[in-house]
């Protein structure tokens, strides 16, 4: 038992840690990028923004310091999604060069609690 | 005012130092006198962070916003309740919250003269008033409600809006109160490791200590799921985030000690392994006050320069002191904590119980690591790596279909030894209606094979539950020919301690149906619409009427001034209307963060509509994410249960002999005891 349990736990680390790529590592690893589901972290850059409220596509581009990638994500635009805001894009780069998000994650301050204001 | 709540918590720092040495040395030196003063001692800091907590409530309800707590927190848009509330949603709030229900219950236990031995009791004493020293002395220096401003602004800033929820009054207060439950298991496996008095009388005494705090920390994560589905709109009620996580861990390590504490009790085995739940069920409770309030953020979500504060060392010192100190106790000790007796055979209640613990322990180590997997990589590798939420679904979700699946098995299995004609006979009823179910979900189209192994699972485990209920109902109709509803009356009020545990069992079946539903099966669309226009999902129609952009609360800008954007959408099934909701998101432009997302939901026992409005333009035009999650509410229900069951279990016998009575009916044959090999 105690041996499944700690398979369970080795196994679980493997299959969910996947890694952060930058974006020229991206556009280097070859054909074989195209399957497989990534994940990119970068800034969303200024002016780049392109909402359509009727269809619900949210197009962007990020940038890290080895360059920047257009961005396509369909669904909710996430409440803090505002130019210089820190992303995650989990999803797959296609051939065209373009990255197709099935998920965007925020790095907010904190869930939970807010700066305190100095009166 | 404020000058007063900070004295009172000086002087409760003063009076614990005390009450710690006044027991000490009266302990050491035979001299009841100087227990008793320390005893005094306890009721007054119990009565002195009574006062601090009244000053605290005091100052946020008028609100002095003179005090900078209250300044931080409150506004005068607030209703009087979340004025209340905001008691605990800073840091500063939470300590004395924590330090005022340790304090309370270190008041009880200090009462408690005449149920505990005189030395074990002493030593207690000694513990508790030390970690209510140390929960004041950090109050003290570097967190203390009632700091001043030096001037007073006319308006607080405010209450965060995610906060302003009625899952926020209840659930902090509900995790703070379990977390200073386990002090008590703590403070007695401290005394019994210090005194040598390693029998098991500490484990007896501390039974409805542990049960209490266990079901104050349960019933507290589960409201925290109810406020996460209801106020943070992403359609889930469980994130596996560090701060939900940090709860989690001492539940499991709690519940795991309930079950070993039967086994010691029952056969006088897993004597080191309830020392260690005890003391780690604390360690833990303070590891989870440290993730959420020690100013170190552990999640990859929270990306934020995390900056050690000085409350950030005094709770990594305690962490240490509470967790090693024990520790080398009990490694001097190891000795005689040596069982009394075996494991004898493999089919057997003492194996099922040894199962369940490991699978707990498991559960608990794969969330720990989970959690801390982020910093164990910047110390390993120099960068954070945070793990998919899949990661804990991998390794909880079959460790949890293999406990839930025990609490089925167990009660056939004998005490000692049971052959395997005898436990497959007991089982076939149950697995017969498994699997008619299993069928029954898979004709019905349930084709998913984990949820159909779940929900057969729940089945088998509710058909045992109830067969064993009946089973006493019958006995009680044959023997005294009671009704129907008297006979299970007396059988439960009889019982308590079993039958509360198989309404607590039954409570963890629905839990584990809510899970499974609405992990398997939820559904989302998203959709965009002009006023007047509908859409078909599911068995729904949604049309939208109308909505509405209004400013609230805009004089004096606090957190609660927003900008609230509103739709209304009618609800129709078959053909007639059923709700009316109105999901909103409001921009509070004063936070970092403006936009709060209010959720609207439509309940019922088969699933929710569950509908996040995503932005809404000038004209109307607006985006919805609606999501069906099928049998949520399941969830609440086996929480309701699991309050009963506990309640049912702790609710205390008018005279001895009943007790008495209670404990023989625990037993599946009697006289275990004298089996046991001294």
């Amino acid at each position: 038992m105690v041996l499944v349990i700690g398979y369970l736990i080795f196994t679980g680390i493997q299959g969910s840690t996947a890694p952060y790529l930058t974006v020229s590592e991206l556009r280097s690893r070859g054909a074989s990028i195209h399957e497989r589901n990534v994940r990119v972290a970068g800034v969303i850059q200024e002016g780049s923004i392109d909402w359509n409220a009727q269809e619900m596509i949210l197009k962007f581009e990020i940038a890290d310091e080895s360059g920047r990638l257009p961005v396509v994500y369909k669904g909710l635009r996430p409440d803090m999604f505002q130019d210089g805001a820190q992303v995650v894009v989990e999803g797959r780069y296609t051939e065209g060069g373009l990255f197709e998000a099935h998920n965007l994650v925020l790095k907010c301050p904190s869930k939970y609690e807010e700066a305190a204001v100095q009166p | 005012m404020a000058e007063v709540g900070y004295g009172t918590i000086l002087l409760a720092l003063i009076v614990s130092v005390y009450a710690a040495a006044a027991a000490w040395v009266g302990q050491r030196q035979r001299r009841p006198e100087w227990v008793r003063s320390a005893r005094n001692g306890l009721l007054a800091g119990a009565g002195l962070t009574s006062i601090a907590s009244a000053m605290l409530s005091y100052l946020l309800l008028a609100p002095d916003f003179r005090v900078r707590y209250v300044y931080e927190h409150v506004s005068r848009h607030l209703a009087p309740v979340y004025r209340l509330s905001a008691f605990w949603a800073g840091q500063e709030g939470s300590f004395l919250l924590w330090l005022w229900f340790l304090a309370g219950m270190a008041a009880l236990v200090a009462l408690q003269e005449k149920v505990w031995d005189r030395e074990l009791h002493a030593h207690a004493l000694v513990v508790l008033a030390l970690t209510e020293a140390f929960f004041a002395l950090v109050i003290v220096t570097v967190s203390s409600p009632f700091v001043t401003l030096s001037m007073r602004p006319a308006e607080g800033s405010g209450l965060l809006p995610l906060l302003e929820n009625p899952g926020m009054i209840f659930h902090p207060p509900l995790l703070f109160l379990g977390y200073a439950g386990y002090s008590v298991p703590f403070a007695f496996a401290v005394a019994a490791l210090l005194t040598g008095q390693l029998d098991d009388g500490w484990l007896r005494g501390i039974r409805r200590w542990s049960l209490l705090a266990w079901l104050a920390l349960g019933i507290g994560i589960l409201l925290g799921a109810w406020w996460a589905y209801v106020e943070l709109g992403w359609g889930g009620y469980w994130a596996w985030d560090p701060v939900e996580n940090a709860s989690l861990i001492p539940w499991l390590i709690g519940t795991a000690l309930l079950h070993s504490a039967v086994m010691q009790e029952r056969r006088g085995m897993f004597k080191v392994w309830n020392m260690v739940l005890a003391i780690l069920a604390f360690v833990l409770c303070v590891f989870a006050t440290f993730v959420t309030r020690g100013g170190i953020i552990l999640s990859d979500l929270h990306g934020f320069a995390s900056s050690a504060r000085p409350i950030t060392y005094y709770l990594l010192a305690f962490l240490a002191l509470t967790l090693f100190g024990p520790l080398a106790l009990l490694y001097r000790r190891r000795q005689q904590l040596t069982g009394d007796n075996e494991l004898e055979a493999l089919l057997s209640r003492e194996s099922g119980f040894l199962l369940n613990n490991l699978l707990f322990c498991g559960m608990a180590l794969a969330v720990f690591l989970g959690t801390v997997f982020p910093v164990l990589t910047l110390i390993a590798r120099g960068e954070r790596i945070a793990l998919e939420t899949s990661f804990y679904n991998r390794t909880s979700g079959p460790l949890a279909l293999v406990l839930v699946l025990l609490i089925g098995i167990c009660p056939v299995l004998a005490w000692r030894r049971t052959t395997r004609d005898k436990l497959l006979r007991g089982l076939v009823y149950q697995a017969a209606f498994a699997l008619i179910v299993a069928v029954a979900l898979f004709v019905l189209g349930i084709r998913e094979l984990y949820a159909l192994l779940s929900f057969a699972v729940c089945a088998f485990v509710a058909a045992t539950i109830v067969s064993e209920f009946y089973r006493g109902l019958r006995a009680r109709r044959r023997t005294r020919g009671e009704g129907y509803l008297l006979a299970l009356g007396r059988l439960v009020a009889k019982g308590r301690r079993r039958y509360g545990g198989y309404i607590v069992h039954l409570g963890i079946v629905l839990i584990a149906i809510g899970v499974t539903g609405s992990s398997f099966y939820k559904n989302e669309w998203l959709v965009s619409l002009r006023p007047g226009e509908e859409v078909s999902i599911g068995d729904y129609t949604l049309e939208y009427e109308n909505y509405a952009i209004e400013v609230v609360n805009a004089n004096p800008e606090t957190y609660q001034s927003k900008v609230r954007l509103a739709t209304t959408l009618g609800v129709y099934k078959t053909g007639r209307k059923i709700a009316t909701l109105v999901p909103e998101k409001n921009n509070h432009w004063l936070l970092q963060n403006p936009w709060v997302t209010e959720v609207a939901i439509r309940s019922s026992l088969k699933e929710d509509l569950y509908v996040i409005l995503g932005g809404l333009e000038q004209d109307g035009l607006a985006s919805f994410q609606l999501v069906v999650n099928p049998l949520v509410d399941w969830l609440w229900m086996g929480g309701g249960l699991l309050l009963v069951g506990a309640v049912v279990a702790l609710w205390p016998y008018a005279d001895r002999e009943e007790a008495e009575l209670d404990q023989a009916l625990g037993r599946l044959a009697p006289g275990q005891r004298q089996g046991r090999g001294r």
